[in-house]
């Protein structure tokens, strides 16, 4: 407990935990204002919008379906953000020698390497927060530009629905990231484990279209979206309805993300503890 | 110094390879408690490699450690509770103040009280800059700031390596001070260091490796009294005359030129022989500009770790020497 507290007070005050914080927050307080600003020139220039559209606007902009909006949002940024965030916090344990320290002081390097990752899923627990409730006010900002009602923002059982998927998003975030974890601390470089994690995020974007259907199959679990599904969020299909936008059950999701992040930091402990340290 | 009991680190026949490289080719170090030992050797010679066994960082391919008396091959990491670590350069968080990261480092291994940080602030003479950030500092005091790292355990046995890189002289009489006051304690301090005459102050042992091999080791006294020397400093065109004088004194093989282009050589004969080097000298009108009888470790590390000398070519313009890679 005591290092991952440690832990927390070394990553709070990086300037990469700030930056990537300032850009989350940025990115999702812009989307929700410039879809707010969109939607007031569309009503304005034609008038109506289709139905599609106006169930679109009134999900992102409206609560409580603003709320899954927000969230989606949000998950969607801090993973790619949270993710690079990860490699690079993680990787300067190598490049700066604080490992070589901590274990030459006697410290266990399994308890090291998880504990380490338990403060940063705390700084992505709190990045989360703010940018949920950044965007949460982007969201009410965007409907006030737009001209919509801002719904029922207090409805207790929606927040309560909120509150489960914030943890899942939680969950899933650290799922995602616990990947990136785990390639800085075997290839032992913020760069090594930028490159690759671009690489793979490139692979699975190209590979389903090109992959047999068997193979694409397998591809709904690999990290990037499994962990999505995992949040279990709604959105608006294209007949306008709001359902379900995961590919794999929620929970099965739910499940395969967290296997996923068991299995990245048992590589990542596995590795550092067989590691020389010679840098 | 053989009682395993009076030793605060002993190797037997330490080996590690890095693929085909040897850097560690049967390392036996006997390091007794409360002394700074000087940990002494040519660049490559495996100092490094020897502090990170020490540390548990790297795993030996053979051979044993005992560190405080205990047998230790890196698995049995408490051990290392008692055991602080300077390796290489200071290992920081650039972007924390040198109280952050004392306490963030306090927080591995064995547990550290704020207190001990805060005296250790005052120690290495960081308390009026503790709360800036790191990478606002100098080498020097970041190389202070990795002094109290090592130090945070309040060990017993200390590894430094290197710990004078960067100080200013203030900053190496308070180390050096330090040091000796804590050997003087009862604890033990290893000093890997390229600055001879520094360790040479401070050090009650010293170890001299190459090759990843120890070349020898014990009191610094000793050492230097077994290490006879007589240097003199000539005009450079009498340097081949003076080589062949001070053979004819010394005898075959006994006689070195240390820097050619200044003509110091060196005579291996007791120090008490000066005058008669002087006198042998001037008898063939060779006129001596220096003089020096004794040794330092300086010349003690030199002759131990330069590499086998070829026999001597005494023709005139051939004089060898140690330093232009052929010697007598």
């Amino acid at each position: 407990m005591n290092l991952a507290i440690a832990g927390i007070r070394k990553f709070r005050t990086r300037t990469a935990t700030i930056v990537s914080l300032i850009v989350a927050v940025i990115l999702v307080v812009l989307e929700f204002v410039l879809v707010g600003v969109s939607y007031r020139s569309a009503t304005a220039t034609t008038a109506t919008s289709s139905g599609v559209d106006k169930a679109t606007f009134d999900w992102l902009l409206t609560f409580p379906g603003a709320y899954e909006a927000v969230l989606a949002l949000a998950f969607e940024f801090l993973g790619i953000i949270g993710l690079i965030y990860v490699v690079t916090a993680s990787g300067s344990e190598w490049t700066w020698g604080t490992l070589k320290v901590a274990v030459a002081r006697g410290q266990s390097r399994w308890q090291y390497t998880v504990a380490t990752f338990a403060s940063l899923g705390f700084i992505l627990l709190i990045g989360l927060l703010i940018t949920f409730a950044a965007g949460v006010a982007a969201a009410a900002v965007g409907g006030s530009i737009a001209g919509l009602p801002i719904g029922n923002p207090a409805d207790p059982s929606e927040l309560a629905q909120v509150l489960v998927k914030l943890a899942r998003a939680w969950i899933a975030l650290m799922g995602l990231t616990s990947l990136g974890y785990a390639v800085a601390m075997v290839t032992r470089s913020q760069m090594a484990g930028i490159g690759t994690v671009i690489g793979y995020f490139i692979v699975s974007i190209i590979g389903p279209a090109l992959l047999p259907d068997f193979v694409k199959e397998a591809f709904k679990y690999l990290p990037f979206s499994i962990a999505a599904d995992s949040v279990g969020l709604m959105a608006p299909s294209s007949s306008g309805a709001i359902t379900s936008a995961s590919a794999v059950e929620p929970n099965l999701a739910l499940l395969v993300t967290i296997g996923w992040l068991v299995g990245c930091l048992l590589v990542a402990s596995i590795f550092v503890e067989r590691a020389e340290i010679s840098g | 110094m053989t009682a395993s009991a009076t030793l605060a680190l002993s190797t037997r026949d330490l080996k590690k390879r890095f693929g085909r490289q040897v850097a560690l080719a049967g390392l036996d170090l006997e390091v007794p408690s409360g002394v700074v030992y000087g940990f002494l050797g040519p660049n490559g010679a495996g100092k490094t490699t020897t502090m990170r066994l020490l540390t548990g960082l790297i795993r030996a391919d053979s051979g044993s450690i005992s560190l405080l008396g205990q047998p230790f091959d890196g698995s049995q990491r408490r051990l290392l509770y008692d055991v602080g670590a300077l390796i290489e350069s200071p290992s920081l968080y650039p972007h924390l103040s040198a109280r952050d990261n004392l306490i963030v480092f306090g927080a591995t291994g064995k547990r550290v009280s704020r207190a001990r940080v805060d005296e250790l602030l005052e120690l290495v003479g960081l308390r009026d800059r503790a709360g800036d950030r790191v990478s606002r500092y100098s080498f020097g005091m970041k190389q202070r700031l990795g002094i109290a790292v090592a130090m945070l355990n309040d060990p017993k046995l200390l590894l430094l390596d290197e710990p004078a890189n960067g100080l200013d002289p203030i900053g190496i009489v308070a180390l050096r001070d330090m040091l000796k006051a804590m050997a003087a304690s009862g604890k033990t301090v290893l000093i890997s260091s390229h600055i001879l005459p520094e360790v040479q102050q401070m050090a009650d042992i010293v170890g001299i490796v190459a090759a990843g091999r120890l070349i020898t080791q014990g009191p610094l006294d000793e050492l230097l009294a077994s290490q006879a020397l007589v240097r003199v400093r000539v005009q450079p065109e009498e340097t081949a005359a003076a080589y062949a004088v001070m053979t004819k004194v010394a005898g075959d093989g006994h006689v070195q030129v240390t820097f050619p282009d200044i003509a110091w050589l060196v005579a291996r004969i007791a120090a008490d022989r000066a005058a008669e080097v002087n006198r042998a000298l001037a008898d063939a009108g060779i006129y001596a500009s220096g003089l020096e009888a004794g040794s330092d470790l300086e010349s003690l590390f030199l002759e131990l770790t330069a590499p086998p000398p070829p026999p001597p070519p005494p023709a005139p313009g051939a004089i060898p020497g140690w330093n232009s890679g052929a010697a007598s």
